[in-house]
């Protein structure tokens, strides 16, 4: 079962935070997920299965070929930040 | 006492043109925001594909670090934020890291050691970040250089094994040619787990983890210091927290950045923009056969085949270059000591004299080792062949022409030693009489008259031999 301090909390690692209504909303979709990940759970030989990530393996793919192109100009690259120095984008003061 | 517990988080950069999932340039700019891609960026759209050079070179370094390598490549999402990573999460791996369970031998004061190694991973490096008084500065030429994690097992108990671990690793990667490492540069860099436990308990100790040491030299001031502050602690019946720390190089002091309490939760998964590729057998050894004999190896046979003492051994493989030059000279016939001896003592003082690479000087190992043989078999003397080194080094003349145009020849020949010998005594029969009388000193005086006759070419020790024959016919 999903708490709701336990939605709370990871609300907070996201940066976030909502309704109490929302988060008893939320609680009952986790709850039905669940429900259906234990049906799931109950297949037989299921945890034998290798967990799929991709619908299919490539056996031969061809990687890339390390050569430079597509680099972007200092204009490009600068363009969208809202403070620039000394060509540089600018932010407020990160370090702890 | 407290038995010191270190483990190391090593992150070198992958030497290859273009970054690891995008084709921008990888390189070391002082001009910012200079090679950068959308990709670099997290641009909406993007997608990263994988340079193979940087797969190459990080399965070489897994292999090379006797890892076991994946069956496929995978990549992972690490997300956290943070403004040096535009996309809000880093590629890296976790579920199938390029390498694992490996280990690197090092050699601290004579004893060898088996450092184990947990995991060597690829991922891709951050923008980087510039701290002034009220604001940061981005620049994002480092976002996206391949990068490989290496990750040891707890197992080193000094500040000096540490060190001597980052060095191998260190010649590791430059024998493989997989990255300059250098530290100055940022290429190589490295966290410290670093915990105290009683001498005989089998329970470690609370681990604290310094970041971010930017050099070799610090690692050991940050380890020296952190086991003088751990132990103050616990000497003092306090406990140590579970930290992250950073380490000062102005105050050379370490500083509490976080707590356990706030440790981020990354959120792993399996990267969804990267399809898995299966690696063959033979393609993983094509790039085993590339691994050269490392640093460890070579020093072992250096001292057993060779006779050489662990100090030259060590010495003449601090390079690659060097120690194939080396080898070479053996592979041409010469006496390996006698080359090593060479090498140390003439060769290596003109590298650092002039700050050349072996690979920049005239003389070969072929000429080396026809000097050698001339010295050995008496041709001209020791300090003859010193001279000429010297004058091939620098005039970038080949040895044996040298010897031929300066006339510079020993003799060896006894008839014509003895001619000159019979000439010195005949001369100087007083010299003679003193010598009979037992002032013995005075035959130095008589080898040297021999030596002004034949210009200095006679053989000092044949010449010695025979003048104490002589004047014992007299």
């Amino acid at each position: 079962m999903i708490s709701k301090e336990k939605l709370k909390d990871y609300a907070s690692k996201l940066m976030f935070d909502m309704e109490d209504s929302e988060y008893e909303t939320l609680q009952s979709e986790f709850e039905i997920i669940l429900k259906q990940m234990d049906l799931i759970g109950q297949i037989e030989g299921i945890s034998e299965v290798e967990p799929m990530t991709f619908p299919y393996v490539i056996y031969h793919a061809k990687l890339r070929d390390d050569v430079v192109k597509d680099e972007l100009t200092k204009e490009e690259v600068l363009y969208n930040a809202k403070q620039v120095k000394n060509e540089q984008v600018m932010v407020p003061k990160v370090v702890e | 006492m407290y038995k010191v517990v270190i483990g190391l988080e090593v992150h070198c950069e992958l030497q290859t043109n273009s970054k690891v999932f995008s084709s921008s340039k990888n390189t070391y700019s002082s001009d910012p925001n200079s090679h950068v891609s959308a990709v670099d960026l997290g641009l909406p759209g993007v997608l990263p594909v994988t340079n193979e050079e940087a797969v190459k070179k990080a399965l070489k370094s897994a292999m090379a670090l006797n890892c076991k390598t994946p069956d496929e490549i995978l990549f992972d999402r690490k997300n956290y934020f943070y403004p040096d990573l535009p996309k809000g999460f880093q590629i890296t791996q976790v579920t199938k890291p390029m390498g694992k369970n490996g280990y690197l031998m090092i050699n601290v004061d004579g004893t060898d050691k088996k450092v184990g190694i947990r995991q060597l991973h690829l991922e891709e490096d951050t923008a980087s970040l510039d701290h002034y008084g009220s604001y940061s500065l981005i620049d994002y030429n480092r976002s996206g250089i391949p990068l490989i994690e290496i990750v040891t097992e707890p197992c080193m108990n000094s500040a000096e094994e540490a060190l001597a671990f980052l060095e191998a690793l260190r010649s590791v990667f430059l024998y493989c040619e997989v990255s300059e490492a250098k530290s100055d540069k940022g290429q190589m860099r490295c966290d410290v787990n670093i915990s105290l436990m009683e001498e005989n308990s089998t329970k470690m100790g609370t681990k604290v983890e310094i970041k971010n040491i930017n050099s070799f030299g610090n690692v050991k001031e940050a380890i020296k210091y952190e086991i003088k502050r751990q132990t103050e602690i616990l000497q003092s019946g306090g406990t140590v927290v579970q930290e992250t720390r950073r380490y000062d190089d102005e105050d050379m002091k370490t500083y509490s950045m976080r707590n356990k309490v706030d440790a981020i939760d990354y959120k792993y998964y399996v990267e969804p923009n990267l399809v898995p590729v299966k690696l063959s057998n033979e393609y993983l050894e094509e790039i085993r056969k590339e691994i050269p004999p490392l640093q460890y190896e070579r020093i072992n046979k250096y001292m057993t085949d060779y006779g050489l003492s662990r100090y030259d051994a060590t010495i003449l493989v601090k390079e690659k270059a060097i120690a194939e030059y080396f080898e070479e000279t053996i592979k041409e016939g010469a006496d390996p000591k006698l080359s090593s001896n060479w090498i140390t003592s003439v060769i290596l003082g003109h590298l650092n004299k002039y700050e050349l690479s072996i690979t920049d000087i005239f003389v070969t190992p072929k000429m080396l080792t026809n000097l050698i043989k001339m010295v050995n078999d008496k041709v001209i003397s020791s300090k003859q062949g010193k001279e000429v080194l010297y004058k091939a080094l620098t005039e970038e003349k080949e040895p044996a022409v040298i010897v031929k145009e300066s006339g510079m020849k020993q003799i060896v020949d006894d008839n014509v030693i003895e001619k000159f010998v019979l000439e010195v005594l005949d001369e100087n029969p007083n010299v003679v009489l003193q010598y009979k009388n037992g002032k013995t000193n005075v035959i130095d005086f008589l080898v040297g008259q021999v030596m002004k006759k034949s210009r200095g070419q006679a053989n000092p020790a044949m010449t010695m031999k025979m003048i104490k024959e002589q004047i014992e016919k007299r």
